[in-house]
């Protein structure tokens, strides 16, 4: 937008600037050419008078002096002709074709006493001419040399002086158009760059009011929406933590009310309803505890990304070696994994490979990772691992189970979402939700990809530490 | 033994009285953090919320700590690591998030009141859980009569930790005990000499790190 408004406003500049330059510079020209001619007209007014005064007298030697001082004087050769006698001064001869047509025409009484427009690059010298005698006869002829290079000289001064002028004034007015493209176009990427802020983090900050009013008002109304939007999410995510938050109590009690009537449950079919009851119960725990994990993450990851430094803000984001949380992890793992028949395995700690990243948060991702690993592809080879990646560390946990077809993959960091081969293993599909919106409160990304042959890759990837990030 | 259970919600508290019954204890209720703290005398143990009308969970247990030491749980919906470090810190031996299992609750409570009655008299000459066999005396550790060739820290820790066997144990309290001072410096030495420990151990799942807090040997 900024190059076409500029475009616009270059090409009217241009075509202004060149109008004007070309007005001045014609009026110019004009000038000098009246002022020439007034002034040689002048002269061949005197000359034909004193030519008519010869030819009175027959004397023409006071003429040809007069003549030949004309002609030292100013350069410029006149020729008279008297009688058919032709008097020259300055090298002026009836032999150039001009002069011939000048002589010709004035014979005829037709006086040429006008200039022809000088243009600033011409050559050659232009000529006046007239009639001299009396009303009813003409007695000769005058034509008088004009030198134009000086009146050309001063023309092509003039010239540069406007070019200059008109070059100067063009810039000036470019610069100010731009600044005024600037001026007009500044909130509008401000607004774009709030609008794209407010997708990425459901967050924005205060626009400046700047620009033209109509902008100021527009940038007014989207700070209010902006606001009205972020409070809407934020208070959505309070009544989602808030509700689980309250549900505890009664779950609570549920849950003892339960395990107490099942000590005084006597028959085998009694006792099984009541595990019946249990599972179910146990379902609702493991939802109420993943509903909360999400809203905590989600307000992390929000809290976390409308900042523009969150290592600096969270206050236990720190440079960390993963590897002594990775060991925690694969120990509390271990005993389910043995349960499952899988295999866990986690090579010895790599060298410099340090993340920046709350070490409880990493331990959470790593550990809800591995249970799903676990869980869902029993029986399997599973390898926590940290490897460098061009852009900083991974920590990778991967597994030999069956792994997921690429559309699942796509659609597993979905809410609540459940692969429907998985629909009879116990679960709520929020752990890969919760692990995305943490490692995205943590400046990470989280990748799932197929193993080859099959299989399946998680991998958290973090940024490499900056300098001074030390927490 | 005699609960005192400070709660505010009806529900929970009736279901709470009815839990500590069934185990033979005897129990009163309260709902306000001022009855607490005028109640505890005559009780052996106590079950504190953290959400309650007239003041915080955490200030009822500061207060109740500058005058009594008597074994104190924590029973609250508030998961977060930050109330929990915090309520540790300030003194509970415990922490239980609600909803909690009726043999978890009892077992908890259980292991609270041995370990705070068994440090009113003189130290354990050694503990034994399951298979593993520690001589505090001797400084010798040993699991299915098979000595462990742990070093001095590693000892001082497993130490520690079996002690608190069936409640949970905070970095910065392991910090205070082997060096001295809690300063983060020695974090990192912490994590090496866990791992020693964990690998000559070899009984994965013995020692739980309870995220953000510490860590916890769970009872047998």
């Amino acid at each position: 937008m900024k190059v076409r408004v500029l475009g616009i406003l270059s090409l009217l500049v241009v075509i202004i600037v060149v109008t004007v330059s070309s007005v001045i510079l014609t009026s110019a020209s004009r000038e000098l050419t009246q002022e020439l001619q007034i002034n040689r007209v002048a002269a061949l007014n005197r000359f034909a008078q004193l030519a008519s005064d010869a030819a009175e007298d027959n004397n023409i030697t006071q003429l040809q002096r007069e003549m030949d001082r004309y002609s030292e004087l100013y350069g410029e050769g006149i020729l008279i002709r008297v009688q058919q006698q032709p008097l020259r001064s300055g090298g002026l001869s009836e032999d150039q074709p001009e002069v011939r047509d000048a002589l010709t025409r004035a014979s005829l009484n037709l006086s040429d006493t006008t200039l022809n427009p000088i243009r600033a690059f011409g050559t050659g010298n232009d000529f006046l001419s007239r009639s001299f005698g009396t009303a009813s006869q003409v007695l000769g002829e005058v034509v008088v040399e004009v030198n134009l290079d000086a009146a050309r000289q001063k023309l092509r001064e003039r010239w540069l002086v406007v070019v200059l002028a008109a070059v100067a004034l063009g810039v000036l007015l470019l610069a100010a158009a731009s600044r005024i493209t600037a001026w007009v176009l500044r909130p509008v990427h401000r607004l774009s760059r709030a609008v794209h802020e407010l997708e990425a983090t459901g967050k924005t900050g205060q626009l400046p009011e700047a620009g033209p009013p109509e902008l100021r008002e527009l940038s007014r109304s989207f700070t209010a929406m902006a606001d009205t939007v972020t409070q809407s999410m934020e208070s959505q995510r309070r009544l989602i933590a808030d509700t689980s938050h309250q549900l505890r109590n009664p779950v609570g009690a549920l849950r003892l009310r339960i395990d107490l009537l099942q000590l005084s449950l006597q028959t085998d079919p009694e006792k099984q309803a009541a595990a019946g009851v249990v599972a179910e119960l146990e379902r609702v725990e493991e939802m109420l505890d993943g509903v909360l994990k999400l809203a905590t993450a989600e307000h992390r990851a929000s809290a976390g990304t409308a900042r523009a430094a969150p290592e600096s803000e969270h206050k236990r984001m720190a440079v960390i070696d993963p590897f002594p949380v990775l060991q925690g992890e694969v120990e509390r793992a271990t005993p389910a994994a043995h349960r499952a028949g899988s295999e866990l395995t986690l090579p010895g700690p790599a060298p410099e490979s340090q993340i920046v990243c709350d070490p409880d948060e990493l331990a959470h991702m790593v550990g809800e990772l591995l249970a799903n690993a676990i869980k869902y592809a029993p029986g399997a080879r599973i390898t926590v691992a940290t490897r460098q990646t061009p852009g900083g560390t991974a920590v990778e946990i991967s597994d030999d189970g069956p792994g997921l077809p690429p559309d699942q993959l796509a659609a597993s960091t979905t809410r609540f979402w459940r692969a429907p081969q998985h629909s009879k293993i116990p679960g709520n599909g929020l752990g890969m939700t919760i692990v995305e919106r943490l490692a995205e409160a943590n400046g990470a990304r989280l990748v799932l990809e197929t193993r080859e042959p099959h299989g399946l890759i998680a991998r958290l990837e973090f940024a490499r530490p900056r300098d001074g990030s030390h927490a | 033994m005699h609960v005192l259970i400070v709660e505010d919600d009806d529900a929970m508290a009736s279901a709470l009285s009815a839990a500590v019954a069934s185990a033979g204890h005897k129990h009163t209720r309260v709902s306000r953090g001022e009855d607490a703290l005028l109640a505890h005398r005559q009780h052996e143990v106590i079950l504190l919320d953290l959400g309650l009308p007239d003041m915080d969970g955490l200030d009822v247990l500061r207060k109740l700590r500058q005058v009594t030491q008597i074994p104190l749980l924590i029973l609250t919906a508030r998961d977060d690591e930050r109330s929990v470090v915090l309520g540790l810190r300030s003194g509970a031996d415990d922490y239980l998030v609600k909803p909690v299992k009726l043999v978890e609750l009892l077992a908890r409570i259980e292991a609270v009141t041995r370990r705070t009655n068994r440090s009113g008299h003189e130290a354990p000459h050694s503990i034994i859980l399951g298979d593993l066999h520690v001589d505090l005396d001797r400084r010798v550790a040993s699991v299915s009569n098979k000595e462990l060739a742990l070093t001095a820290t590693e000892f001082d820790l497993l130490g520690l930790l079996v002690r608190n066997a069936g409640s949970v144990v905070t970095r910065e309290q392991i910090l205070d005990a082997l060096w001295g001072d809690a300063f983060v410096a020695h974090s990192r030495s912490l994590d090496v000499h866990l791992t020693g420990l964990r690998s000559k151990l070899q009984r994965p799942g013995f020692i739980i790190n309870v995220r953000g807090v510490g860590y916890r040997v769970e009872q047998p």
